[in-house]
């Protein structure tokens, strides 16, 4: 049972082995495994519990339910990056696409030899990579689940000889209902929610949402344990500050949370390196309008990629919007809104996600407040451009009669004749409209403390017992979906810790 | 103080050379190879660091560096542009900024109230409720679920607001 805790509740832990802050893709899989070898483990989750009877395909009621802020984060410099980070039991995986893809090889080659260590090496991380898979039933999605205009735009790839994949995604019969990013309401989508959670739950983890953690308690070059509080799952008011003492702590809360506890409790003093290097996967959408009727809503959220430019490190694919949020996305005031909203039903929404060539950071307020800054370099706004430009071709390959471009003072390409003034157009960031949902590489792993957050083995430099096992370890951008990445690595962090313990326990 | 963090560049280029230059030797064994090894690696990180100092003394001794060279210097902390560039930075993250993004958040919240209501939904021919409650079944039916499931119990959560 996951407690939603509404007031004071007198079932708050105050002493367990493991602390696990968080319930994502990072928190949930270190929860599950080691609580299956012996641990007793508390996760402590912010945001509040959410189960599948409860997901619901309204964006009112499940925006400020599922999500940070709910959903209105953006990071400041030139162009703002609106992001999202998910704030519930199950993190962003109940509120992401579930695109499982690994880590790309050459990205594995480069932190293994800039870490140092072959347990980064493709081959090493395979195995791991399988278990997480079958446990996630990563499958391809079904031709059948294709939207129609992801059929377009598979079509409009073929006719351009690009290359392109099926999505892999974390689903389990899924019937193509186009609300995961509300949350699955069918459950078919295997977030932790649904897997490593009840795993975890079932080997005596005890979960507690609506807990908030303030700072480690540090006790010389020890976590002594965590405070928290608890939250109203109501009003979001905080509840009296609370000690929970830990042997070890695991810090999964995301890329933005888990430096801003490290900031809190202290640790970003000595390690300079908390929160600087932000990577963050900038991605932009096209919308075309179709002449006719494309029901963007009945289909798989996202059913394939195209990766003919992965070298350049852009990947592109067709995605959906719910009208509500659609609308907020439009670089558009006024009639022009609902001149365009109008004709929902023969929109469609195709983006491109550009890795990041250049890291922004994070400061933080005296309270701890994570602010996240970031400028596009000028090659980044580059592929930025080249990624739209290929987007618009494929729309008007694909029979679009308009495209809407991301692109402030540069909005419309109604022939290829636009597209050709956008080839010669200098464009600068600052005009473009970017969204970002992948955000990494804050607490970074690496050999020294002058470098980095965390070492190979997750723990934080200079504490014997905090650990850190989301994406915010991650020493670069990756180009793909982050959510397997940080499974398998949170999965080869907690065997090597109850590798370690056996064997230190053993030697003892 | 701020000089004394390496650049993520600077980091990245000596953490991939550091497997490259360091033999793979055990470095517990011998406490002789350790040393050795400590000074190479205070070396690596250091370099960089020496070479920016010599630069900037450099820029700073013959007075013609570009300003990109001088902002890291004390002289330039000191001199009115320095000032100028602050306030005017300052004044844009605490202001104005702030304003820009008040707007946008009204805006977007406006748009999203609007154009999520089962008025707007049927004006746009978009039928989310019937299409998840359709679907709903339709993955029951695959998996032969046959007992109630929390879902059947809550109809309400896939039907229309106003009904």
């Amino acid at each position: 049972m996951i407690r939603n805790l509404r007031g004071s509740n007198p079932d708050l832990p105050d002493r367990c082995q493991v602390c696990v802050i968080g319930s994502g893709a990072g928190g949930a899989v270190v929860a599950a495994e080691l609580a299956e070898a012996g641990f007793d483990v508390v996760v402590l989750e912010e945001g509040g519990y959410y189960p599948t009877s409860e997901l619901s395909h309204d964006p009112l009621r499940m925006l400020p339910r599922l999500y940070r802020n709910a959903g209105g984060d953006s990071t400041l410099g030139r162009a703002p990056i609106m992001y999202t980070e998910g704030r519930c039991v199950g993190g962003s995986t109940v509120i992401n696409a579930g695109v499982c893809y690994r880590t790309p090889s050459d990205v594995l080659h480069r932190w293994a030899m800039g870490l140092g260590t072959l347990d980064f090496m493709p081959e090493n991380l395979a195995p791991i990579f399988e278990q997480v898979e079958k446990h996630l039933h990563v499958s391809p999605v079904p031709q059948e689940l294709y939207s129609k205009d992801a059929k377009y735009m598979l079509e409009a790839a073929q006719g351009k000889n690009y290359h392109s994949v099926p999505v892999l995604r974390n689903i389990h019969a899924c019937q193509g209902t186009n609300l995961c990013i509300l949350g699955c309401p069918t459950g078919a989508k295997q977030s932790t929610l649904v897997t490593y959670l009840p795993r975890a739950q079932k080997a005596g983890a005890r979960i507690f949402a609506n807990c908030r953690v303030q700072k480690i308690e540090l006790d010389g070059d020890r976590a002594a344990g965590v405070e928290y509080h608890e939250l109203d799952p109501l009003t979001g008011q905080r509840g009296p500050l609370r000690f929970l003492q830990a042997d070890w702590v695991f810090v999964a809360a995301g890329g933005t949370q888990s430096p801003s506890i490290l900031f809190r409790s202290g640790i970003a003093r000595k390690l300079r390196f908390v929160g600087k290097t932000l990577f963050l996967h900038p991605n932009t959408k096209c919308v075309g309008i179709f002449p006719d009727e494309v029901n963007a809503w009945q289909g798989s959220v996202q059913s394939f990629q195209i990766d003919e430019f992965a070298e350049e490190g852009l990947t592109l694919g067709a995605t959906f919007l719910p009208p509500g949020i659609l609308a907020l996305a439009l670089p558009f005031y006024g009639r022009e809104v609902d001149r365009i909203m109008e004709q929902y039903n023969h929109l469609s929404v195709w983006g491109v996600l550009v890795e990041d060539s250049h890291p922004g950071r994070l400061r933080f307020s005296p309270k701890g407040l994570p602010m996240a800054t970031y400028k596009l370099t000028r090659d980044d706004t580059e592929r930025f451009k080249f990624g739209i430009l290929k987007l618009a071709g494929l729309f008007f390959e694909a029979g679009a009669r308009e495209v809407l471009l991301p692109i402030r003072g540069m909005e419309y390409a109604r022939s290829r004749d636009d597209l050709r003034q956008l080839e010669r157009y200098r464009l600068k960031a600052e005009q473009l409209s970017l969204f970002s949902v992948h955000l990494m590489g804050t607490c970074r792993m690496g050999l020294y403390p002058q470098t980095s957050v965390v070492d190979v083995h997750h723990r934080v430099h200079g504490l014997r017992n905090v650990f850190i096992t989301d994406a915010s370890v991650f020493p670069g951008p990756i180009r793909v979906n982050p959510m397997l990445t940080i499974m398998a690595m949170a999965t080869r962090a907690a065997h090597n810790f109850v590798e370690y313990q056996r064997r230190f326990s053993q030697a003892a | 103080m701020h000089n004394l963090i390496l650049k993520p560049f600077e980091c990245r280029l000596i953490e991939a050379l550091l497997p490259v230059i360091l033999p793979t030797m055990p470095v517990h064994e011998h406490r002789f190879r350790r040393r050795v090894l400590y000074h190479i690696d205070r070396f690596l990180v250091k370099m960089p660091l020496f070479f920016r100092w010599l630069f900037h003394l450099g820029a700073w001794l013959f007075d013609v560096s570009p300003m990109l060279f001088l902002a890291h210097t004390h002289r330039f902390h000191r001199s009115s542009l320095h000032f100028r560039q602050y306030w005017t930075a300052r004044a844009y993250r605490t202001s104005i900024m702030p304003l820009y993004r008040w707007f946008h958040i009204i805006r977007g919240l406006i748009l999203l109230v609007y154009y999520s209501q089962d008025d707007q939904h049927r004006r746009l021919r978009y039928y989310p409720a019937e299409w998840v409650k359709f679907n709903v079944m339709n993955r029951r039916r695959k998996l032969k679920l046959v007992e109630e499931a929390p879902h059947d119990s809550q109809p309400s959560r896939f039907q229309p607001r106003s009904s």
